[in-house]
């Protein structure tokens, strides 16, 4: 169903891929498909038949006409990421990639458009915003690691000059090999500036092998942060996803994975911080398409001032996957009166040996509770403060890297302090 | 002490400051402050302490890091500095051992799946390291072990001196044996019926209390 809602905005991203599709990409005929499949799609604008974005306002979008880099002057001196004092660092600074890094370390192995199956996890059919990105990345980052891989880490840094009405599309390919461990983080520094930035990243995890992926995303109030992380999970492999995001104007966490060999697990949790007039979404599916495969989706929202938060988890089991065991919870702390959650928490069993719980939680801070604090003497606000940050630490506590922890752990006690809670 | 749905709890709960009872009329003066005018923190800094009958259960907090803030919150409004975290967490171990509470148990979050009786102790633990003037006990005996009882009795007892006052909240006579109560008050339909010395407990033990009504 088409859903775009002007024409005046078909052509003016008609005008940008015939601007950037060049006959000397490698990737052109891919664009050109996936270009294809966006015009059908369009930006999910419309409330009505549109399920994972209808809660949201995204009427904005079509409001501005995002240009790419090339149409800007290139400003990359101008702009240095305060985060460089992390190691192992991939940075892409407007949805560029910088990737001389890559070719220095050892157990990473770039790979060659034919090495790969760009689109083979993020699924451009899924959603308009998947195809918007497949049609206007510039240079994906795509890459495989290796046994030889030896770092504590890799970190991904999405940041970004503040030259407004931009779009901003990285995808990164990774290919894990089969026994390898690897920990991810990503780290998304919003520009102060109208920004709309779509990130997919494909991850693919050979048998066995193990990533811990972590995310923190620092909104500003001007950006709009789309993140889509496709997963597909082979047999015995292990995927952790914690993520942490704050109030970017507008934003995703959209996640999807796919647990295609057996004994496979992943256990996925997120906390969303909406302050302001933000507005976010999670989006988290898990499809169980082969038996004995475990998952967990754990997350939880605290929405202030006027915020708006949105929850859809989905828990799909396939008539083959037996003795799938599936939990999903989302809980949501409503600190003001003009915050709003919608949550939706789904299961669509096919199969009939399996265990599935899902759950679901919106309330206020808990007027027993803070009165047992401030029995002991600490004042309401403070004592919301601890209770807020409490809330938070059972997720946070969770990303595995400890540096890149402290990231997300900074940002909270940053925001809290200018909160007020009615 | 008095029969269920005496008015204990509330008569606790007033004196504390929760916001779900409203005054019509009177005060509490507290030392040289009416309490009526005071906010539950203000009262607690000026040395109220309520030990509850059923404490919260506050998920992601550490206890340690919860009585650091109540601890500094009391000290800066008496003009002192904060404890440093090292001279802090000396005072609160110490403590922690006296009062027999298993520091494993403090690294969960506050009261997060401990037993009644470990809540109790909890209780009573932070009553030591807060060093209350006015400490209200609302039946902290109640579904406490023997062992846990004594501690309990040995706490309140050690922190007793002519500058502190307890009102202990009990049906039993057990908590009485090892602390030997000043003066025991009656409280029937929120009023009090009958004062006396610890004598008047046997009383109650014996006769009940329809006597008293």
């Amino acid at each position: 169903m088409k859903v775009f809602p002007n024409i005046e905005n078909l052509q003016h991203y008609q005008d940008l891929k015939d601007q950037t599709v060049k006959s000397s990409d490698k990737f052109g005929e891919f664009k050109r498909q996936s270009f294809k499949t966006f015009l059908e799609k369009g930006l999910p604008v419309s409330g009505k038949g549109n399920e994972r974005w209808k809660y949201l306002d995204l009427r904005s979008l079509v409001k501005t006409k995002y240009k790419l880099l090339e149409d800007l002057n290139k400003t990359d001196n101008k702009f240095s990421p305060d985060v460089i004092f992390l190691q192992n660092a991939i940075s892409i600074v407007n949805g560029q990639v910088d990737s001389k890094i890559l070719s220095s370390m050892k157990g990473i192995k770039v790979l060659e458009v034919d090495e790969i199956d760009i689109g083979g996890v993020a699924d451009n059919n899924e959603d308009g915003m998947i195809a918007l990105n497949s049609s206007f990345f510039i240079e994906p980052l795509c890459f495989r690691i290796t046994e030889d891989f030896n770092y504590a880490n890799l970190n991904i840094v999405f940041s970004g000059d503040s030259e407004g009405q931009r779009l901003d599309c990285p995808r990164l390919f990774i290919e894990i090999d089969s026994g390898v461990e690897v920990t991810i983080n990503e780290l998304h520094v919003s520009p102060s500036a109208d920004v709309l930035k779509v990130s997919v990243l494909e991850i693919i995890l050979q048998e066995g092998s193990k990533v811990l992926h972590n995310i923190v995303v620092n909104g500003s109030k001007y950006s709009k942060d789309f993140l889509f992380t496709r997963i597909s999970q082979n047999k015995n492999s292990y995927f952790k996803s914690v993520s942490y995001s704050d109030a970017p104007s507008l934003g995703a966490n959209d996640i999807k994975v796919c647990m295609n060999g057996e004994y496979s697990e992943c256990d996925l949790r997120g906390l969303y911080f909406t302050t302001g007039s933000s507005q976010f979404n999670t989006h988290v599916v898990v499809d169980h398409n082969v038996p004995y495969t475990k998952s967990n989706q754990f997350y939880k929202g605290i929405l202030t001032d006027n915020s708006r938060a949105v929850f859809s988890g989905k828990i799909l089991v396939k008539r083959d996957a037996q003795k799938t065991y599936a939990t999903q919870k989302d809980l949501n702390l409503l600190m003001s009166k003009g915050a709003e959650i919608d949550t939706k928490p789904s299961l669509e069993i096919y199969a009939d040996d399996v265990e599935c719980f899902h759950g679901a939680t919106a309330g206020h801070v808990d007027e027993n509770t803070l009165y047992y604090m401030m029995s002991r003497g600490i004042d309401k606000d403070r004592a919301t403060q601890i209770l807020v940050r409490g809330f938070a630490d059972e997720i946070i506590n969770d990303i595995s890297d400890k540096s890149f922890r402290k990231i997300a752990v900074e940002q909270i006690d940053k925001i809290l302090p200018s909160l007020s809670f009615q | 002490m008095g029969p269920n749905g005496g008015g204990k709890s509330t008569l606790v709960n007033v004196l504390a400051g929760r916001s779900s009872y409203t005054l019509d009329s009177g005060r509490i003066d507290f030392e040289s402050n009416n309490l009526i005018s005071m906010t539950i923190d203000e009262r607690a800094r000026a040395g109220v302490f309520m030990a509850f009958q059923y404490p919260s259960e506050i998920p992601g907090v550490r206890p340690w890091q919860f009585l650091k803030a109540a601890t500094d919150s009391h000290r800066k409004s008496e003009g002192l500095p904060e404890y440093s975290v090292r001279d802090f967490s000396k005072i609160y171990d110490s403590n922690l051992k006296e009062i027999g509470i298993d520091s494993e148990l403090m690294k969960r979050s506050l009261n997060d799946g401990f037993s009644g009786g470990e809540k109790k102790r909890n209780e009573i633990f932070q009553m030591m390291m807060l060093k209350p003037k006015l400490a209200l006990l609302d039946e902290t005996d109640s579904g406490l072990d023997v062992d846990a009882l004594k501690a309990v009795g040995n706490a309140v007892n050690k922190l007793r001196d002519d500058r502190r006052s307890f009102l202990i909240v009990t049906h039993y006579q057990r908590l009485l044996d090892h602390v030997k109560p000043d003066f025991v008050h009656i409280l029937i339909d929120g009023k009090i019926v009958e004062s006396g010395n610890h004598k008047l407990v046997k009383k109650i033990e014996s006769s009940g209390y329809e006597s008293f009504s």
